[in-house]
């Protein structure tokens, strides 16, 4: 290489990166340090993510941070009616916990059946006995588990794989360690081993608006799911608000040998909010794992999903969807590392996007040496509605292994013209045309989520897009069921 | 009902229809036939309103402007095109298309729509009349489907809109000698007198089941024939030669290579789902 070719040397690692902005200076100030003394150190010393860094490439960070130094002016009400609840969030599933600001709410809760401190499961709940569904403090006090801090309660409770550490934390981990530093409630899902939940946990991530309707707030909710050895569960996680502000969420879960979990985590928030969400599963032997990620609110998203397939015959099936319109900005970063022999991860990801809005994917997988037998792909299609929207996909594939199989494929593109023209010759007016091509395009995600009630919040998210169209994905499918109950 | 005066379509500065005249009055039936590339889908393209091309001349109907109507207000006037290729659509099922269309058509007539009830019997009963298994209702709109399944389904919708004027576009193609008793005998169940027919066939075998009241040949962009059905007979035995083209001069319109005929002298359309 010539010396004129020579890239500058950019400075990477912990010393100076972004640097610690003032906006997180002063969250740390306010904020009581002692709740979490290696967190704002931590920070203090490696700040939030450098923008160039690769997992971080697309989001607009200057904007989060610029939201974030809005945030230590506004503080949340806290205040949340049912009906408000049940407007944002729905309800998934029998059990719903709710946790608004960060603060578990017993009385926004559904009763979980708990087993209390003598072990004796209430009989009336729908939970299983053994089953943990709650907040964290309270379930490891009863269990005289306790700690200091979240960090320290997780820890003490269900291992060091259920918090961020000092030692676990990367040097772009900054937002999973500010979340560290705040001294919130972490929900908690622990389903021990051998035992089948049947129905749906719904977990509720509720941001409150400021009282001053031009001040922004901050929450930073955590949730931990831990499913035994030989166990099933299916947990939903909803994240919702009712006023500008950032959310920023971390979730950590593991999935024990053989255990089964299907995780939906629905990003609904307010439209000036900004989310940062980053999600950390942990596949043992022969663990499986379904996971959805949907993302349809906020103006700033960014929806992080790390997975690790650490165990041999792990299989995860990931897929997620994001439907955007006016400017918003949503990033959907996957990290999925093949750590064992014979694992497999399918990735089916897309977006919809209208308007000036700007989607991004980077879906960077991992076959680490000896990880022989894996079977990885990948697809991200994206659906663009408008000439001004945007979208940035980047497949990253890193491949150290040599018995593997592994794809991946990107798509960008508009309605298909020939459909549209079909559909609009056999006199279906264009604008419902348009939305049953995009229907059937967001169904084949749509449809594979449980329970049925998840479903509509797709639909009220495709009306978003064109208001005059009232269209169910459900009608556009019109199933065998449809067919038979037509008949009868 | 149709009346087509010096029609032409050009796509990019290649001119395929070069001046097109055609009447057909109600309840009658019109073969077009002609070699690969005569310009006979981009004829019906045209009529449908598929975008992508350069259009002069006139077509009315029902003395209504035709070539200013969108393509749905054109179906709701009546006009039907049974596709030589018909699109598939995944994710969109087939009955919840069929009655969608139905109803569009319905509205457009001033009908009430029908319910799913409604619509499933009457589907049910023309399924049965062209051997179709009732179970193409619940997949997804021609996904999967043979050839034959394409067409037969491109039958039904015509049976069920029931359009003032159909233009069946090779709707023989493809179909083996069974099948094509089958589809050609639910085109002729709809012929009542009044409804008029435009078939537009590289082989004269439909038109042994589906008699036509004229035969047109096309070549190069224009009409160079016209007779009775007994037309098709003799173009089965001589061919359709080489007439020379009166204007040589013209830029003799490309051929396309890759299909069968000239359906694809039109924009490619990029296919995302």
């Amino acid at each position: 290489m010539s010396s004129d070719t020579v890239a500058p040397e950019v400075p990477t690692g912990s010393e100076e990166g972004q640097g610690v902005p003032a906006a997180l200076e002063a969250l740390l100030a306010a904020g009581d340090r002692s709740a979490g003394a290696w967190a704002t150190e931590w920070l203090a010393h490696n700040g939030l993510p450098d923008p160039t860094a690769e997992m971080w490439r697309y989001t607009p960070l200057d904007s989060i941070v610029a939201e974030l130094g809005r945030t230590t002016t506004g503080d949340p009400t806290g205040e949340v009616e049912m009906a408000d609840l049940d407007r944002l969030a729905g309800r998934h599933g029998s059990t719903r916990i709710v946790f608004v600001d960060g603060r578990y709410s017993s009385q926004l809760s559904d009763e979980t059946g708990r087993s209390d401190s003598a072990g004796a499961g209430s009989a009336t709940g729908p939970l299983p006995p053994g089953v943990r569904v709650g907040p964290l403090g309270a379930i490891a006090s009863a269990e005289g588990a306790g700690g200091e801090t979240t960090s320290d309660a997780a820890t003490a409770l269900l291992g060091t794989w259920a918090a961020t550490t000092a030692e676990s934390a990367g040097a772009d981990d900054g937002f999973s360690v500010l979340n560290a530093a705040a001294r919130n409630e972490a929900a908690v899902v622990s389903v021990p081993a051998g035992v089948a939940v049947g129905s749906p946990v719904h977990i509720v991530h509720l941001r409150t608006g400021s009282a001053e309707p031009s001040a922004a707030t901050l929450s930073q909710p955590a949730t931990i799911l831990d499913i035994g050895a030989g166990a099933s569960a299916q947990v939903i996680e909803s994240h919702v608000s009712t006023g500008p502000g950032v959310t920023n969420a971390v979730t950590r879960v593991r999935v024990g040998p053989d255990a089964h979990l299907t995780h939906v985590r629905v990003q609904d928030e307010h439209a000036e909010a900004v989310h940062v969400g980053e999600t950390v599963i942990d596949l043992q032997r022969g663990a499986h794992l379904e996971s959805a990620s949907l993302s349809i609110g906020a103006q700033v998203a960014r929806n992080g999903l790390s997975v690790g397939l650490n165990g041999e015959s792990a299989v995860a099936k990931l897929s997620g969807l994001s439907i955007l319109s006016g400017s918003q900005r949503h990033d959907t970063v996957l990290s999925i590392d093949h750590d064992s022999t014979d694992c497999r991860s399918e990735q089916d990801f897309r977006s919809v996007v209208d308007d000036r809005a700007r989607s991004s994917f980077c879906g960077h997988v991992r076959v680490a040496h000896g990880a022989d037998g894996t079977d990885a792909s990948q697809s991200n299609r994206n659906l663009l509605l408008s000439r001004t929207a945007q979208v940035d996909t980047r497949p990253w594939l890193e491949i150290l292994a040599d018995d593997v199989k592994c794809n991946h494929g990107a798509t960008v593109g508009q309605l298909d013209d020939e459909a549209l023209f079909y559909l609009r010759s056999r006199g279906v007016p264009v604008a419902r045309a348009t939305s049953m091509l995009v229907a059937a395009f967001v169904a084949e995600i749509t449809e594979r989520l449980e329970p049925e009630s998840l479903r509509h919040a797709f639909d009220d998210a495709i009306r978003r897009l064109d208001p005059d169209v009232v269209l169910t994905t459900a009608a556009v499918r019109s199933d065998a069921a449809d067919t038979e109950e037509a008949g009868s | 009902m149709l009346s087509i005066q010096n029609l032409t379509a050009s796509v990019d500065d290649n001119e395929i229809l070069r001046g097109i005249d055609l009447d057909i009055a109600p309840g009658e039936v019109h073969a077009i036939m002609g070699p690969n590339g005569s310009g006979k889908s981009t004829l019906s393209n045209v009529l449908a309103g598929r975008e992508g091309y350069e259009v002069s001349g006139k077509a009315l109907f029902d003395g209504a402007d035709l070539l200013s109507m969108e393509p749905e207000e054109r179906a709701a006037a009546g006009l039907f095109l049974a596709f030589q290729y018909p699109v598939e659509i995944p994710g969109v099922g087939n009955m919840y298309f069929l009655r969608t269309a139905v109803n569009a058509v319905r509205a457009g007539r001033g009908e009430p729509e029908l319910s799913a009830t409604e619509f499933l019997a009457e589907a049910k009963e023309k399924m049965a009349a062209l051997d179709m298994d009732p179970a193409f209702l619940s997949r997804s709109v021609n996904a999967g489907f043979s050839g034959g399944e394409k067409k037969r389904n491109e039958v039904l919708q015509m049976s069920l809109l029931q359009p003032r004027l159909a233009i069946l576009d090779e709707t023989d193609s493809g179909l083996d000698i069974d099948a094509l008793r089958v589809v050609a005998e639910g085109i002729e169940a709809l012929r009542d007198g009044e409804r008029s027919m435009l078939l537009i066939t590289h082989y004269p075998r439909l038109l042994e089941y589906v008699r036509p009241d004229t035969v047109h040949v096309l070549q190069a962009g224009r009409i160079v024939r016209e007779g009775g059905p007994e037309l098709a007979h003799e173009l089965e035995e001589s061919g359709y030669g080489e007439r020379p083209v009166d204007d040589t001069s013209a830029p003799r319109v490309s051929e396309p290579e890759s299909g069968p005929d000239d359906s694809d002298a039109r924009p490619q359309a990029r296919s995302l789902l």
